[in-house]
């Protein structure tokens, strides 16, 4: 099938999904979980055929590259990362109140991508490194983690007994685990995604000191990714030493979640940089 | 006096060591950082001045603003954090290491009191086969033993002991944050020791001396380069495939030379300095006439931009091209008060005469109005014959001792992530003793240092591991004690 067949495919199948996974987070309809499941992991499926087909397409044009190279297929990617760790978290959280909250950021971002050029251009000179897949792929996996981090922080500030009520909420609420487990569950994922973006710095730096004979030239993308690198390590810090747990701990990765999204989006579309190329 | 300042000192070591300093700093460098990307970064003074009024662009300049990542408040900062990171590892670090390595003299009774996850089983059987049975299990299940300690009523506990599992990730968060330091030092040797540099090279010109981008330094690298050919190559939609300047280095001590080619992505390294494909456009030789109006002497003059030249008339006098357009356009609103025919004025070059101050009023000619000459009333008369323009390659040349240290702090501080955040210190106590009725008892305390709550479910299912394994000596299969870990949420309604 083509490329472009398949992400429609996949922005359907991710809509069922997340519609699946409402209904059984509204009327507690066990079944229409799993079935959220099944979506979710069919839309994986697709859309991981739909980025192969991409990358086997450009190779039949001759100007072979892995599909990281624009905002389109960057996007695309952050979807898919998304549904993946989305997926595996739900096997350690059993709860699907999270694919509930997260399901729609995977789904909004690939429905994005079809307002966006997806024309499979040749690689600019700057682009043509072997460090372009290894830092995406850490890149997305860190920012992924982060998103589904946010949506059980969300989950986790939404819940009443985070506002000191007791059992006092609607019937959704009695899906989600212990508030100490979700809690506990969004600093884990952040522990995941926290080496990730940081080795997505690292290979971006070995890159700019490849490309641009400087590995850090604080550039607005390169002190954006720092500054949500701080902020996530403030996080582990807060956490880990100084003892800071649900609802203060909650916000702050909800604020990370944010300065991830500027650091992917709004460095590109509103400020200039390095990184310009990349707004395609 | 003394006790004071001593008190004093450990107050400042005390903050300096502490976590609530580094959790500000980490808050406080990323609030900062963000306004250096809303205020553009090293521009010139004239575009803060159009961009914020002559009074916004001297605050910015004033708070540092315009440099940000360079002013001294951020490298207080940086530095603090570096001080931080520092203290407070060289501070923790010895009690970690310590008991790390302590294997007797440690206190099972309060594990065995308050840990949440325990277990006790009741074994009969052959004890030397039960023993060998539980030895293997434990290991498999819970790690290496790593301590024994003295009964503790003489007579009831026949053995405690202490297994561990992956306690080296307890070094992690030292190695992290010690790595973070050897990347500042890295950070902080490449700015005091290295340099950073444009080189302009048409093809077939020669240099050995570049110019820092910092204070406009001029710099002998001791070698040569010289551009032999630069290329552009294309895909077929008209996008750019290639970069690549082909030179030659030539070391006039060794004798040796190098014939490389320097395209994007790939640079060249020669003698600790490297050179980055960076820029490239097309500049002009000219042909100008100069003539002394005093003694009337006329000479051609063959010359680039940027290269001073002798003026005729003997006095020594030097001139320079400072610049040159494609087109000189005079802005429409311009044209009343010229006399030109068009507003496109053709090839133009402007300028300057040199002296001590520096350049002194630069003027343009006109290669399609070789008559005017604003200077008409100078010593010189000057006009622009004919020009050729030439390729050039613009290499960044840079070096930078300090990066070694930062790969090897960025891969310590990887491998310190996957010790401190992927895995964790599991410590299990495990106390054996004979029962009155001939039987084994054994009592296991689990815990997990760094994730508690999440080994809570690891813990659970080991805990039914060990009791499949020891099956066949189990008294009472039917109980255990201690709380199940998971907790989930589908199946609670």
């Amino acid at each position: 099938m083509k490329e472009s067949t398949l992400i429609g495919l996949s922005i359907l199948i991710y809509l069922g999904s997340w519609l699946f996974y409402l209904i059984h987070a509204i009327v507690r309809h066990r079944l229409s979980g799993r079935v959220g499941d099944l979506l979710a992991l069919a839309g994986l499926l697709a859309h991981a055929a739909a980025i192969a087909s991409r990358w086997i397409e450009s190779h039949r044009q001759g100007i072979g590259h892995a599909p990281f190279s624009n905002l389109y297929e960057s996007m695309v990617f952050f979807s898919w990362t998304i549904v993946l760790i989305c997926l595996v978290s739900l096997r350690r959280l059993q709860s699907r109140l999270l694919g509930a909250v997260v399901m729609p950021l995977a789904f909004l971002a690939l429905a994005s991508t079809s307002l966006m050029d997806r024309k499979i251009q040749p690689l600019v000179p700057a682009l043509q490194s072997n460090w372009l897949t290894a830092h995406v792929i850490t890149c997305f996996l860190g920012y992924a983690a982060f998103a589904v981090a946010f949506g059980a922080s969300l989950l986790y500030l939404g819940a009443p007994s985070a506002k000191g009520k007791k059992e006092s909420g609607g019937a959704i609420w009695r899906l989600l685990p212990a508030p100490e487990l979700l809690d506990e569950f969004s600093y884990r994922i952040i522990a995941v995604g926290f080496p990730m973006l940081t080795l997505g710095i690292i290979t971006g730096a070995a890159w700019a000191n490849s490309a641009w004979g400087s590995y850090w030239s604080w550039d607005p993308k390169e002190t954006w990714s720092l500054i949500v690198w701080f902020i996530y390590a403030g996080y582990l810090h807060a956490r880990i030493v100084r003892g800071w747990r649900g609802r203060r701990s909650a916000w702050l990765s909800v604020i990370g979640f944010c300065a991830t999204l500027f650091c992917y989006l709004g460095v590109n579309l509103l400020l200039s940089g390095l990184h310009s190329y990349a707004t395609g | 006096m003394k006790k004071t300042l001593r008190s004093t000192l450990d107050r400042t070591e005390d903050l300096l060591s502490s976590t609530r300093l580094t959790l500000f700093l980490c808050l406080v460098l990323a609030g900062v950082s963000i306004l250096g990307t809303v205020v553009p970064q090293n521009g010139r003074p004239e575009a803060y001045e159009a961009m914020y009024g002559r009074t916004g662009a001297r605050v910015l300049e004033f708070l540092g603003l315009t440099d940000l990542y360079h002013s001294a408040g951020f490298i207080l900062l940086l530095s603090l954090l570096g001080l931080n990171l520092a203290t407070c590892t060289a501070r923790r670090f010895p009690g970690v290491w310590r008991s790390l390595r302590r294997t007797t003299g440690a206190d099972p009774a309060p594990a065995l009191a308050h840990w949440k996850n325990q277990d006790t089983l009741e074994l009969r059987g052959d004890p030397e086969r039960v023993d060998a049975d539980l030895e293997r299990a434990l290991r498999r299940l819970f790690g290496r033993p790593t301590a024994r300690v003295a009964p503790l009523e003489a007579g009831a506990c026949h053995s405690v002991r202490r297994f561990e599992k992956n306690r080296l990730s307890r070094l992690g968060p030292y190695l992290a944050h010690a790595s973070l330091v050897l990347i500042l030092l890295g950070g902080l040797l490449g700015a005091l020791f290295g340099f950073r540099a444009t080189l302009i090279l048409q093809e077939g010109e020669e240099s050995s001396t570049v110019w820092i981008e910092k204070g406009g330094r001029k710099l002998d690298l001791g070698f040569g380069i010289r551009c032999n050919r630069f290329v552009v190559e294309t895909y077929p939609d008209g996008s750019p495939k290639d970069y690549r300047s082909e030179v030659t280095v030539s070391d006039p001590r060794t004798g040796m030379t190098l014939d490389a080619a320097i395209r994007v992505n790939h640079p060249l390294s020669f003698r600790g300095v490297t050179f980055y494909q960076s820029t490239y456009g097309s500049s002009p030789d000219l042909v100008l006439e100069v003539e002394d109006r005093q003694s009337g002497e006329r000479v051609e003059i063959r010359t680039r931009l940027h290269a001073p030249f002798l003026l005729p008339g003997g006095r020594g006098e030097r001139a320079i091209a400072v610049d040159f357009r494609d087109h000189l356009v005079i802005p429409a609103e311009m044209m009343r008060m010229t006399s030109f025919p068009r507003e496109d004025l053709g090839p133009a070059v402007r300028i300057a005469i040199v002296d001590d101050r520096g350049f002194q009023n630069p003027f343009w000619i006109l290669k399609e109005f070789p008559d005017w000459d604003l200077r008409k009333t100078g010593p010189y008369r000057f006009r622009f014959v004919d020009l050729r323009l030439l390729p050039y390659t613009g290499l960044e040349v840079s070096k930078d001792p300090g990066t070694p240290l930062v790969w090897a702090g960025s891969v310590l501080l990887v491998l310190g992530f996957l010790l401190s955040l992927l895995l964790d210190h599991e410590v299990t106590w495990v106390t054996r003793e004979a029962t009155e009725k001939g039987g084994i008892r054994v009592r296991i305390a689990s815990r997990a240092v760094r994730h508690p709550l999440a080994y809570e479910g690891r813990f659970a299912v080991r805990k039914e591991r060990l009791r499949k394994k020891l099956s066949p000596w189990l008294e009472e299969p039917k109980t255990s004690q201690g709380q199940s870990g998971v907790r989930g949420g589908d199946d609670r309604d």
